[in-house]
């Protein structure tokens, strides 16, 4: 039976409470990690999102009455427990935090008692995701989950001080938003008083913090939540969240410098990582070339090297092919990987097929220089020996290459460094290496629509230096854009928008939009441009990533209180499901097909 | 023609300045709230979310190229302006934060005009 908590109050949390509190009496109040009964001596452990404490039962202490509720308690039973801190008579617990003291109870009322919980809350979970995903109100109990959301919340909180004492406004900007095709597909909500219709729910609040800036607010920060319909992928959720920023008179400089000290304030007085500042900075071209990612990361080498020149005149068709049509041959040297065997080389030539290669080409070194390599009778023995020295190979290295248009080069050398890495166990968690990642390509070539597409976003500003290029050779426009990257994820990115009439109407020219296009999507931001507009530049977070990347984590499940699954749906409340009839009607919405049935 | 900004980073903001900055040399940014043009001197209010701010165009402090810019301002243009903050000449005016005081322009960027820009313009002709 549950009692009533009338009259007591809560004097702290369970591990606020310390040797320096002996002698004290104090109430605490929380679940029953466990009990166990010794005979005369009954031990609870209580839980709370503090910590764990241990309290101790004897009936000299707490009188019989309570000594029996003792007895009846189970896992996860909720309880406040009146009781004397004391030293801890058994050895002391090095791995908690309350481990040298007790709780010597005298007073305890069971709050609300509890069924058997379907798996056991306990720190790193063995019990399978969508099982705690189910009983997730469960799951949060556990203390690597309940760290994490503290950590989320501290990383907000930080962030909310920081921009303010900056002279930022947190100023809210609607959910229920006009559809727009560009980009990713729109969640639809259905209007009811207007019939037919429908607004989206938003994938970023870019234009209204443009038009924000247009009503003179000057710095602007929302940590916002945003919407994307996209098709099933590994670690993605359907709402996200994002800090987000907007600044008035600003230039690159400018945004990067705040957000650099709004970082180092963060991982400092949460994780305690020094952020040393300035942070390095790497334009989109040397980070493609050095590490064949836009988002390196650069905790380990392995870079790629471009020995096209060394190449170009051998015999290898795979070589020479990619170099007649216009493309390249470059090479990454996996250090004291030359003894790999031929399965494992062979399920790397797999991977890479992947991600667009043909093949892969490679040089097995073994420790006494002999060499075992894929292409070898293709080649010169000093084109041979030309390749290994370019590459740096040394007794016991393997170098893999590809052969290609840049892009796909990139694309596999860029993943194939990133596996490697794994493989060798390069990558260490408690090492963070932020990067900047500037001046990327304005523009796109999208096979698909045979026309230019905006990289960012269609308001982003070319590089006043490649303006003239807008006309004649649109594709090597770089752009005032920029992301900010953690240990190979980019966790932020922005740029400083267009606020020069000419150069939009020419980047609307360069994306083939035409009249009605540019109005029906970008209207009310066009017609705000005409009041008077201030330079202006911005960035977001996502702020999943950035707490997933602090707690050490894989996924940003793990940082999400109430996640969705991979295919949209909550586990838990079973969100998505099919409503009443009369809603669908009074909605105008009839349903043509369900394919899922029923 | 919108400009570019310059020195961005001294800037403060309008209502921030007081009588305690008078010889300081200021950079503000800003929409134009109010231009009166009395001939041989332009008086403009400058307007960001802190407030207003009075600022002088006298061809001897400006040259002739900023004046004759200066001559062209209308109302919610985007301006740059650098001057010297200076104590105010006419009557104090006591409902505004910096009545006291007003800022004599040195140099000024447009950094966006108001009314139909040529986006617009680009548009409508397609």
């Amino acid at each position: 039976m549950a009692e009533s908590m009338r009259g007591l109050h809560r004097t702290c949390r369970c591990a606020e409470l310390s040797i320096e509190n002996a002698g004290n009496e104090v109430t605490i109040m929380g679940w029953v990690q466990k009990q166990r009964n010794k005979g005369g001596l009954i031990f609870v452990d209580v839980r709370d999102r503090s910590g764990l404490l241990q309290v101790i039962f004897e009936e000299s202490d707490c009188g019989s009455e309570v000594f029996a509720k003792a007895e009846k308690l189970r896992s996860e039973f909720v309880v406040a427990i009146t009781g004397k801190v004391c030293k801890r008579e058994g050895a002391v617990n090095k791995n908690l935090k309350t481990g040298e003291i007790e709780v010597r109870a005298t007073d305890m009322r069971v709050l609300s008692e509890a069924d058997t919980p379907p798996f056991p809350i306990e720190e790193d979970s063995k019990t399978k995701e969508e099982l705690r995903l189910k009983y997730r109100y469960l799951d949060l109990r556990r203390p690597d989950l309940q760290r994490n959301l503290i950590l989320r919340s501290q990383v907000s909180t930080l962030t909310r001080q920081f921009l303010a004492e900056e002279g930022f406004l947190e100023i809210e900007t609607p959910i229920l938003n006009k559809s727009t095709p560009e980009g990713a597909r729109d969640y639809l909500v259905p209007s009811r008083v207007h019939p037919g219709n429908f607004y989206a729910l938003p994938q970023s609040p870019q234009i209204f913090k443009q038009l924000l800036m247009c009503s003179g607010y000057d710095r602007y920060f929302q940590i916002a939540r945003c919407f994307r319909d996209e098709d099933l992928r590994a670690d993605r959720q359907p709402e996200f969240t994002q800090i987000d920023m907007e600044l008035s008179f600003v230039d690159v400089d400018d945004v990067i410098e705040v957000n650099e000290r709004l970082l180092q304030k963060i991982f400092k007085e949460t994780i305690g990582v020094e952020v040393s500042l300035p942070i390095q900075r790497m334009t989109w071209q040397e980070a493609m070339d050095r590490f064949g990612s836009d988002k390196p990361d650069i905790r380990f080498g392995m870079e790629l090297v471009n020995v096209t020149e060394v190449v170009k005149d051998c015999d290898f068709v795979v070589f020479k092919g990619a170099v007649e049509n216009g493309g390249t041959v470059r090479g990454i040297n996996a250090k004291g990987q030359g003894a790999m065997p031929r399965k494992k080389i062979d399920a790397l030539v797999e991977f890479a097929k992947g991600y667009g290669a043909k093949g892969l080409a490679y040089i097995a070194i073994g420790a006494d220089g002999t060499i075992k390599s894929s292409f070898a009778k293709f080649m010169k023995e000093e084109e041979m020996q030309a390749l290994v020295k370019a590459m740096d190979g040394e007794n016991g290295d393997l170098l893999l290459f590809a052969a290609d248009k840049n892009k796909v080069v990139w694309d596999v050398l860029g993943a194939l460094r990133l596996e490697l890495a794994n493989q060798m166990e390069l990558l260490d968690k408690n090492e963070y290496k932020f990067l900047w990642v500037t001046e990327f390509p304005l523009l796109e070539w999208s096979e698909e629509e045979e026309r230019y597409t905006a990289m960012h976003h269609p308001f982003t500003m070319p590089m006043e230096e490649d303006l003239e290029l807008l006309d004649s050779d649109p594709g090597r426009v770089r752009a005032k854009a920029y992301d900010i990257v953690l240990n190979g994820t980019e966790i932020g990115g922005g740029s400083v928008r267009i606020h020069m009439d000419d150069v939009q109407e020419k980047m609307f020219e360069a994306l083939g939009f035409t009249k009605e296009q540019a109005y029906s999507q970008f209207g009310f931001l066009l017609n705000a441009f005409k009041y008077g507009v201030p330079p202006h530049a911005g960035l977001a977070y996502g702020l999943d990533r950035l707490v997933m990347l602090m707690a050490k984590k894989d996924s940003i499940r793990d940082v999400i209180a109430f996640p969705k699954i991979k295919d949209a749906s909550c586990l838990m409340s079973e969100a998505p499901n099919v409503v009443d009839e009369k809603q669908l009607e009074e909605l105008g919405i009839g349903i043509t097909s369900n394919e899922e049935g029923e | 023609m919108a400009e570019s900004m310059y020195e961005l980073h001294k800037a403060c903001r309008c209502a921030e300045l007081s009588i305690e900055n008078v010889g300081n040399e200021v950079i503000i940014m800003g929409w134009i709230q109010k231009q009166r043009n009395h001939g041989g001197i332009i008086f403009v209010d400058v307007c960001d979310r802190s407030g207003l701010l009075q600022v002088i165009f006298e061809e001897s402090d400006c040259g002739s190229e900023v004046f004759a810019k200066a001559e062209k301002l209308r109302s919610k243009f985007v301006v740059e302006i650098i001057g010297t903050v200076s104590k105010r000449q006419g009557d104090i005016n006591k409902n505004l934060k910096t009545g006291e005081i007003e800022v004599r322009a040195t140099d000024m960027h447009i950094l966006s005009e108001a009314d139909i820009p040529q986006i617009a313009q680009w548009i409508l002709k397609q």
